[in-house]
């Protein structure tokens, strides 16, 4: 297997409805383009992107998930393992707003207690075809206690923000914030030793 | 990680021992000396009744051979040892004290077993000590370990009284030479000295400290270099510390994986360094000279300080330090003292300086110093010597290196004494090989060599000569015809002549009289006997990019030595990292290994994610061909696994094949998807229990899943339909809508029938079994092997369409009996609930040696299972009574017809992979049901039952 070349890895996970932009915004962040046509994702891709944070490499591996109902029950069972979860809807179709409750149950039911959460309203470059107020998602989001961004994978608007932030509130509370034990005791042996 | 090898470290210091002495214990533990902690291993050796700790410092971590230890200090544990111990709960370590007249030592371990072990080791021995008779005056105890004494580096110290000897923090350059008793001395160790605190001793302890780590990463900078195996190595941080070594060069193409990330982040960066650097100008000194074991005269000045501006980095190097004989049989050298001396107050007035290191080997030494300015951008300082003299390692002759850093250039510093004497430039050539090719920077793995750095800076009394007649060479010396002296230089006609000696080194047009030999004190080349020829023996050369010469001199006014000294000052671009431009390129390269590896994640297309099979018919397979394409760059391997808490990958009526496989890169694989409902399936397909309906997922190792969606329509059957929905049937199944069918499929559909009202007409028995006997009836009587003989698929599916549709009415004579009765058995086993319904299974086989009971058992099955039970068994017993035509015996019929009538609800071989022993078990119950199956049908088919 490969080695291991990062401080930290990080599963994060993109669910919400069918063609909410889920696909866009990972390609996005991963690939900073954006492809206009819509190809259902049949199934779980994911991509990685390497980001620094507070000093350290973190390897993100950022799952797509297909947004299609029929796949929901499956879906689920990618839930578990993922460290941070966005929950995306499209400011311009409600009824994927609406279902957002429904997604929050399955996180609850089957992702990780502690996983982190953030709801990203999608596509908030076509202000013109908006069918969700920015308040209504700033207030489901208070309300479940998540943070809350309004993104646009095609304008390239708060994307990296939102990724970031979700790796930064994981990174907040990894326990002693480094996992290779070998560096850990690198450090130590150091100040051990500078002494005086 | 820290302690480790307790015992290979006592075998180790075993092979130091004499054969009567005996390592005990031995333990690494830090010594503190100036409150600075370093490695030591501490040993307990006893010799006899006679105990002494020893402590050895590491000339390498971890310690392989025994030559890595060098014994530091000896203490005897006799009366006079004093020996205190204590350990603060608070911390993880003990401490012990040992103090004897000559010597204190104090020493660190880990609260560990293994210390505690020394520790009480040391006890007993004092013990031992005190129960050892004493005669008289007890001086003259533990003579055996004198020689050890005189060996050990700290009676070295006190006895020479020279603080440079003394070798505190940088335990691994204490190298002794088999055989000899030669020393080469890091004289870096004079921190101590009140004369040279301004070195830069506490800048290189912040990296000296770090070698003896532990195990996987000893030396700390080594990992940072070279990206160790296990250790994170490129964070932007430690790789911008890392890039000023030019070993890059051993790295590997990027390969098919992008498994060693690091590395490759490391070739590009050293690929885009001029993205990220600037070239600063730095000014060196560079001077050299043989002393011919003279004390220094009073002031350096006039050959190192050779410009109104201070040099940033001062580059000394002597040979012939001291010729004394002590010089080869001990460590230290009062000349060395003299000349550290002399060096450092001569260094340019102008700045503040530091030193980086110094070395000797014997009487060669090479100092350098850095202006105080720059201390915060030099790292990975590392030296080596290399001993060419007597036998190849005489430290008379060879060379001795510095390396470090400076900012992100690497720099090499070289001084060398070759072999002596006219003719013998092909053993100075050799001198020089040996040179570059032995001396290694241990500190990074792999050693580094001289060829690796950027620029390299070789100086020294490098002894070519001129060979032209002394005549000529003195006459060209008067008329100051320097040129043609130089075209006649051993070294400059193999320079000219790209000779492999010196390749890539440069020299400047030294516009000066030979160097020697000259009359001591005086400026008279040699007028002994011998009236060597004058030559260019003291040299200073270069290799490397952005290096200018500014001045090439020699010094004749200093006249102690039979050499003049020379001196260069050069210009050389050193790379400084320009930390936002670093941060830009390391980002892009980081986005670009990101691309990388996404590219490198298996990819394929599946040509078809939605399979619709309409029209799918009991026992009648349907398949449709998915292609999967490996659209990516590696090969991938695929399987269909298991979703949510399944069992397996798919429902049982459906299937792939194959299910997991490998696809070479830009290859296609045809996977077969096919859908066949049996007897297993086909009742829950009937009752609208279950759908063709499933997902697959298609999940490839280290990449993504895919999902298949396998939908489709069941036609109805007569097959897998209950004998309760059948017998409620009028007309064939097809014609009965879907609803009905499932609402007389439901449990108790039967009591709800109101026989009085419309069409509430009961069959007996099933109209598709009674059909498919009276078939047999009329033509099987007589044939052979019936129920034996397998019947043709197409003509079962004939039947079947037959029985569903009531097209046509009957089943028509021109089909095979074999074809009807594998119909018949068929329509059996698929029923929902067996002839015997499932709840009576178990009293059946109970009761099947009894026939009175047997009797009452059938009276109490539901009717319409009760009369096509009945129905089966007389139309057996009419086959029975043809048995002498069709060959039939009653025993097979019993046991045939019994597992056919008589099913347990859950199979006893239900997992393939149980156990033998169980197997066996099972087989053995089976064979006892299948043998009470018999027993029970054989009542009602040796005679008939009037219920």
């Amino acid at each position: 297997m490969a080695k291991k070349t990062y401080d930290l890895l990080f599963k994060l996970l993109l669910i919400g409805d069918s063609g909410v932009g889920k696909t866009c915004l990972l390609f996005r962040f991963s690939d900073d383009a954006f492809n206009t046509t819509f190809i259902s994702t049949i199934g779980i891709d994911f991509k990685i992107k390497t980001v620094e944070l507070g000093g350290k490499k973190i390897k993100l591996q950022i799952w797509d998930t297909a947004g299609q109902e029929r796949f929901h029950t499956i879906t689920t069972s990618y839930y578990r393992g993922s460290m941070g979860i966005m929950l995306v809807y499209d400011i311009t179709n409600i009824k994927t707003f609406d279902n957002i409750s429904k997604w929050l149950r399955n996180i609850d039911e089957h992702a990780n207690e502690d996983v982190e959460k953030m709801i990203l309203g999608n596509k908030c470059d076509m202000d013109d075809k908006r069918q969700v107020p920015t308040a209504r998602g700033e207030a489901i989001a208070r309300e479940h206690n998540i943070p809350f961004l309004e993104t646009s994978a095609k304008a390239n608007i708060n994307v990296e923000k939102a990724f970031m932030n979700l790796a930064q509130a994981i990174l907040n509370k990894t326990p002693g914030r480094v996992s290779e034990p070998n560096i850990n005791i690198g450090t130590q042996d150091t100040s051990a030793r500078r002494c005086c | 990680m820290f302690y480790v090898q307790l015992m290979d470290i006592a075998k180790l210091v075993q092979k130091t021992l004499t054969p009567n002495e005996k390592c005990i214990q031995a333990i690494e533990c830090a010594r503190i000396l100036d409150g600075k902690r370093t490695l030591r291993y501490a040993a307990i050796v006893i010799n006899k009744q006679e105990h002494g700790v020893f402590i050895f410092t590491a000339l390498r971590v971890p310690c392989l051979q025994s030559s890595d230890l060098v014994l530091e200090s000896v203490i005897p544990i006799d009366g006079s040892m004093r020996c205190s111990a204590e350990a603060p709960s608070q911390q993880t370590e003990l401490r012990l004290s040992l103090r004897s007249p000559i010597i204190n030592v104090l020493i660190e371990m880990p609260k560990s077993d293994p210390s505690t072990l020394f520790l009480a080791e040391i006890k007993k021995a004092k013990d031992v000590y005190s129960q050892v008779p004493a005669f008289g005056e007890p001086a003259a105890i533990f003579p055996w370990l004198e020689k050890y004494k005189r060996q050990s580096t700290d009676f070295n110290q006190s006895s020479g009284e020279n603080p440079f000897a003394e070798d505190i923090f940088d335990p691994l350059k204490h190298m002794s030479l088999d055989g000899t008793n030669m020393h080469v001395v890091d004289t870096e160790s004079s921190r101590q000295t009140t004369w040279f605190q301004d070195d830069m001793s506490s800048l290189s302890s912040s990296y000296e400290h770090l070698k003896p780590a532990q195990k996987s990463r000893s030396r700390d900078s080594l990992d940072k270099i070279l990206g160790g195996d296990e250790d994170y190595t490129d964070s932007m941080e430690t790789l911008q510390w890392s890039l000023g070594i030019s070993s890059g060069n051993e790295l590997p193409i990027l390969g098919k994986t992008i498994s060693s990330r690091e590395k490759i982040v490391k070739k590009f960066l050293t690929d885009r360094e001029l993205e990220f650097t600037d070239q600063h100008s730095f000014r060196i000194y560079c001077g050299t000279w043989n002393v011919n074991g003279q004390s220094p005269p009073d002031s350096l000045h006039k050959w190192m300080v050779v410009d109104a501006e201070p040099p940033d980095i001062y580059v000394v190097g002597f040979q012939e330090l001291d010729l004394s004989k002590e010089a080869f049989i001990f460590t230290d050298s009062p000349k060395e003292v003299e000349w550290q001396k002399a060096v450092k107050a001569a260094l340019h007035p102008k700045a503040k300086y530091l030193k980086v290191k110094s070395i000797r080997l014997v009487g060669i030494m090479l100092i350098v110093y850095i202006q105080a300015k720059h201390k915060g951008f030099i790292k990975f300082i590392d030296s080596d010597s290399v001993p060419t003299g007597i036998m190849g390692i005489m430290g008379n002759k060879g060379g001795v290196s510095v390396r470090f850093t400076l900012h992100n250039t690497s720099l090499c510093f070289v001084t060398s004494h070759l072999a002596a004497h006219q003719d013998e430039y092909e053993r100075r050539n050799q001198d020089y090989k040996d040179i570059m090719s032995k001396t290694k920077f241990k500190d990074f793995s792999p050693p580094l060599e001289i060829s690796e750095h950027d620029i390299v800076f070789w100086i020294g009394d490098l002894n070519y000569r001129i060979d032209l007649p002394i005549d000529t060479v003195k006459s060209y010396i008067k008329k100051g015809a320097h040129k043609k002296l130089i075209l006649e230089d051993q070294l400059y006609r193999q320079l000219q002549a790209n000779s492999e000696i010196f390749r890539g080194f440069e020299e400047g047009f030294p516009n000066f009289d030979p160097t020697y030999k000259f009359d001591s004190g005086t400026d008279n080349y040699d007028s002994s006997e011998k009236n060597r020829v004058p030559a260019y023996c003291d040299r200073i050369l270069w290799r490397g990019p952005g290096v200018k010469q500014l001045r090439y001199d020699s010094h004749p006014q200093l006249k102690i030595s039979d050499h003049k000294p020379v001196s260069s000052l050069f210009d050389v671009g050193i790379r400084v990292l320009d930390d936002k431009r670093f941060k830009r390129v390391y980002e892009d390269i980081m986005k670009k290994l990101d691309r990388l590896e996404n590219d490198h994640l298996p990819q394929i297309k599946i040509d078809n994610t939605e399979l619709i099979f309409k029209d799918v018919k009991f026992v009648e397979p349907q398949v449709q061909v998915v292609t999967v394409a490996n659209v990516g760059q590696i090969p991938v391997e695929f399987e269909f696994i298991n979703k949510l808490d399944d069992q397996t990958y798919c429902r049982p009526w459906l299937k792939a094949t194959p299910c997991k496989s490998i696809i070479e890169a830009g290859v296609c694989c045809e996977v077969q998807i096919e859908v066949y409902v049996d007897k297993s399936t086909a009742a829950k397909l009937n009752s609208g229990e279950e759908k063709l309906e499933d997902i697959l997922v298609l999940h490839l190792t280290n990449g993504k899943d895919s999902f298949i969606t396998v939908s489709g329509n069941y036609m109805t059957s007569s097959f897998g339909s209950s004998i309760e929905a059948l017998i409620q049937m009028h007309g064939p199944i097809r014609e009965v809508p879907v609803a009905e069918l499932i609402e007389i499929e439901q449990p108790g559909s039967l009591s709800r029938v109101d026989i009085t009202k419309d069409g509430g007409r009961l069959y007996m028995v099933p109209k598709e079994i009674w059909k498919m006997v009276d078939f047999l009836h009329k033509y099987a009587m007589n044939k052979d092997e019936l129920f034996q003989q397998p019947g043709r698929n197409s003509e079962i599916q004939f039947i079947r369409d037959c029985l569903d549709t009531g097209r046509p009415e009957h089943i028509p004579d021109s089909l095979s009996v074999h074809s009807v009765a594998e119909a018949f058995l068929m329509f059996l086993e698929s029923l929902p609930q067996p002839v015997i319904p499932y709840e009576f299974y178990t009293k059946c086989l109970s009761t099947s040696n009894n026939l009175l009971l047997s009797k009452q058992l059938v009276t109490s099955l539901p009717g319409c299972h009760k009369n096509t039970f009945l129905y089966i068994c007389a139309f057996l017993r009419e086959l029975l009574k043809h048995s002498d035509k069709n060959g039939l015996d009653i025993k097979f019929l019993c046991s045939f017809f019994g597992e056919v009538m008589l099913r347990p609800q859950t199979p006893l071989f239900t997992t393939a992979s149980a156990k033998e022993a169980v197997v066996k078990e099972r087989r053995s119950k089976l064979r006892e049901e299948d043998a009470k199956k018999a027993a029970f049908m054989y009542h009602f088919l040796s005679n008939e039952i009037e219920l």
